[in-house]
């Protein structure tokens, strides 16, 4: 196979001229993106579309770096549970991971669980001068520093926006609710079941913290009280879950105690729900006429304010490198390939939105998305905050106590009551786990 | 085998091993060495976790680096039995689906048997669609079968609206999601019940239902009076399996309801698997699992004590 082999060398020779090229116009100096050859690393990722889209690029990145990577991924519960045990036991086998820093940042931090990006971003001999940190979205980059220490990089970009059914809407003359009680009023003229529900949202009790939260803050409510109480059953938190759970308990789907983030979107998916605020990241599927029987039928809008004005949240997954790595500086040249400004555009363009600026503001794409959809998608990132998870070391703890405390109020318990005891109990985790000041 | 090779081993080890003392002491306990690896494995896999969780019990511990365990000594048992509501509710959750699923199963499984227990046309058939629910994996079942009882995407909700129901909403109700979730398991279980009865059935003896047919014994009485009694023993072990086996039921209930609406379907394993890997709290779920150990053997003595035909 004479003939293959040349081609390959001639591949190989273009290939490293382009390298050369692109080094040459780089500012310090040539990259070396081969420092860690022959190392393998290993990544514990959770079950995503990215990861998907990295899997398929490996061989791409192996042939870049010649590093091989082992990426191992799970579904979400079972995600978090490995991961647990291996940086609990210190495993030395685990290089890099993925995290969810707004959920569960603080309790890895106290335990010691991320290592340190900040000195090699601070060093031009490991990080490449393409690599433009200053591209990320400011509040998603600064989202994933704790303590002054930069814990992880943004793989993906997510806030709660509005998705409604403009077909409907302008049948019933109605336009897109800017506040919560317009919400209201919209979801009540729109709910026709069981061919149409008024509003659908996430309440399962892992899930229904997330939406309920978006309610909590527009109602100038918070997690904790300027004091450091439980915020849960503040006047602002009790008024937000009782006008939730009024929508949800009359202009909801009868599922509504077991929605979560897959029963959210095939509602709206197959036309059964007039309004969701959810996730910015399902535009593509709903767009996508193989997937959905509302193509074209939907627009987005900003996440309706309440009467404590609107805070937009924000969630992320982002890769962390393990403590325990031996190999940081292999793992850390996959974080620079996944997070690339030509990865970022690359997964954007295929409906992923994404932390990096430049994504967002390719022309060609931005012509091909909804342009409501895109307005608050844009507006949001800019100013997104960490609410949708409660921001404490025992996090995954409260998250059930609030959530179950909602469910019960779902299923048709006092709001007060619940709230009050959920408060207590949350109390309780938070004097046993907060770092004492 | 073992005592076999151990003579082989001797004789052709006598010239060599002559006054060594060493030698002799492990010819005579040869057996021993026999035994030795499974004997490590054993120890390695199963007494070892077990060793270490009981010990770990007594610890508080959030799996942190950082933190090492702290000796707490009893107090997460005192925590567990003052009173933790939450471990409270997964007691009972606990007893209502496991009674509740075994009994039925028990009850169809004997029935089925019998039933598969004759010949007809087509009984291969049948034995075989009947235990395709065993095989499958639970997981995927369990996502099947979430969508099944979606309120309003599901199929249930179509058959009821057929039969013209009122509308259900199965998993999403903290009424009806454990009977949902017992449905589940009858549907998924009752099926290696039957299996093993089955197997009970064809092995028993002949002679008395001969003697029962001379001296003219109805059928009912038959099934009652003489294959029960014998078929009994299968019964319980078949019951015990599966007692065990929905005690720390979690695929099918985690990936169905993840033990909500509420805690209303946390069952003790979820309970536990929150308390360890969500919360982080190792030493506190290491005493859940104690418990949990206890229960299971507590339940299997009752079930032993009415093998034995006491009860």
């Amino acid at each position: 196979m004479p003939g293959k082999r040349i081609i390959l060398l001639g591949a190989a020779l273009a290939f490293l001229v382009c390298m050369g090229g692109f080094a040459s116009t780089g500012h310090a100096g040539q990259f070396d993106w081969q420092q860690a050859k022959g190392t393998q690393i290993r990544l514990l990722a959770v079950r995503n579309w990215f990861t998907d889209f990295w899997k398929a690029g490996l061989p791409e990145f192996e042939k870049l770096t010649g590093i091989k990577v082992l990426l191992e991924e799970y579904p979400e519960d079972p995600f978090r549970q490995k991961l647990a045990v291996e940086l609990s036991a210190k495993s030395r086998e685990l290089d890099l991971f993925t995290t969810g820093v707004t959920r569960e940042g603080k309790q890895f931090a106290l335990s010691g669980w991320y290592g340190d990006l900040t000195p090699l971003l601070n060093d031009p001999a490991a990080t490449s001068p393409e690599w433009d940190k200053g591209d990320f979205i400011e509040a998603f980059w600064k989202a994933h520093q704790i303590g002054g220490k930069q814990v992880s990089v943004p793989v993906v970009a997510s806030t709660q926006l509005l998705y409604y059914r403009k077909d409907l809407f302008d049948a019933a003359g109605l336009k897109p609710p800017k506040t919560l009680d317009e919400l209201e009023a919209a979801a009540k003229k729109l709910h026709t079941p069981p061919a149409v529900y008024g509003f659908v949202s996430r309440g399962r009790k892992t899930q229904a913290p997330y939406s309920w939260a978006h309610w909590l803050y527009a109602y100038g409510g918070s997690w904790l009280t300027a004091d450091g109480k439980p915020g849960i059953n503040t006047p602002a938190a009790v008024g937000a879950t009782e006008q939730y759970v009024r929508v949800l308990r009359t202009y909801g789907d009868p599922g509504l105690t077991d929605n979560g983030p897959m029963e959210v979107q095939t509602q709206f998916l197959q036309g059964r729900a007039a309004m969701i605020v959810d996730t910015l990241a399902w535009a593509g599927i709903f767009s996508d006429p193989t997937k959905s029987k509302v193509a074209g039928k939907w627009a987005g809008a900003a996440a309706p304010a309440g009467k404590g004005g609107a805070s937009y949240e924000l969630w992320s997954w982002s890769l962390a490198l393990s403590p325990y790595s031996e190999k940081q500086k292999a793992a850390w040249l996959f974080i620079q390939w996944a997070t690339s400004k030509e990865k970022q555009r690359d997964f954007q363009q295929r409906s992923f939105p994404m932390p990096r600026r430049s994504a967002w503001l390719d022309p060609e794409w931005k012509a091909k998305v909804e342009p409501g959809w895109y307005d608050a998608a844009v507006n949001q990132l800019s100013k997104a905050v960490p609410i949708g998870h409660p921001p404490f070391v025992a996090s995954p703890e409260i998250t059930d106590i609030v959530g179950i405390a909602i469910n019960n109020t779902l299923a048709g318990k006092d709001v007060k009551a619940e709230l009050d005891a959920a408060a207590k109990k949350m109390a309780e985790v938070l004097e046993k786990t907060e770092p004492k000041r | 085998m073992a005592p076999g090779a151990g003579i082989v081993r001797r004789r052709a080890g006598r010239p060599l091993a002559g006054g060594l003392g060493l030698s002799r002491w492990v010819d005579r306990h040869i057996s021993w060495f026999f035994v030795l690896p499974a004997a490590l494995f054993l120890t390695a896999v199963v007494a070892f976790p077990v060793v270490y969780t009981a010990g770990l019990s007594l610890f508080q511990w959030s799996g942190a680096a950082a933190t090492p365990p702290a000796w707490v000594g009893p107090r997460n048992y005192a925590d567990v039995f003052a009173g933790d509501p939450g471990f409270r509710n997964a007691l009972l959750v606990t007893a209502y689906f496991t009674g509740v699923s075994v009994l039925i199963e028990v009850v169809l499984g004997v029935g089925l048997a019998q039933l598969l227990n004759r010949e007809f046309l087509g009984k291969g058939l049948a034995r075989t669609l009947l235990i395709l629910p065993v095989a499958g994996t639970p997981v995927a079942l369990a996502l099947v079968w979430r969508n099944m009882y979606n309120p309003s995407n599901g199929i249930f909700t179509w058959f009821a609206d057929l039969l013209h129901l009122p509308p259900q909403r199965w998993i999403a109700d903290a009424a009806t999601v454990v009977p949902s979730l017992v449905l589940f398991d009858v549907w998924q279980w009752t099926p290696l019940v039957m299996l093993i009865t089955l197997a009970g059935l064809v092995s028993l003896p002949t002679d008395f239902y001969e003697a029962a047919q001379i001296d003219g014994a109805s059928p009912w009485q038959v099934f009652w009076r003489i294959t029960l009694p014998l078929v009994r023993p299968t019964i319980v072990a078949a019951a015990m399996l599966r007692f065990m086996d929905s005690v720390k039921t979690f695929d099918q209930i985690y990936v169905t309801t993840q033990g909500g609406p509420g805690i209303a379907s946390q069952t003790l394993n979820l309970f536990v698997f929150d308390q360890a890997f969500q919360y982080l709290h190792f030493g506190y779920a290491s005493a859940l699992l104690v418990v949990l150990f206890f229960v299971i053997l507590a339940g299997n003595l009752i079930l032993v004590t009415v093998r034995r035909g006491q009860v």
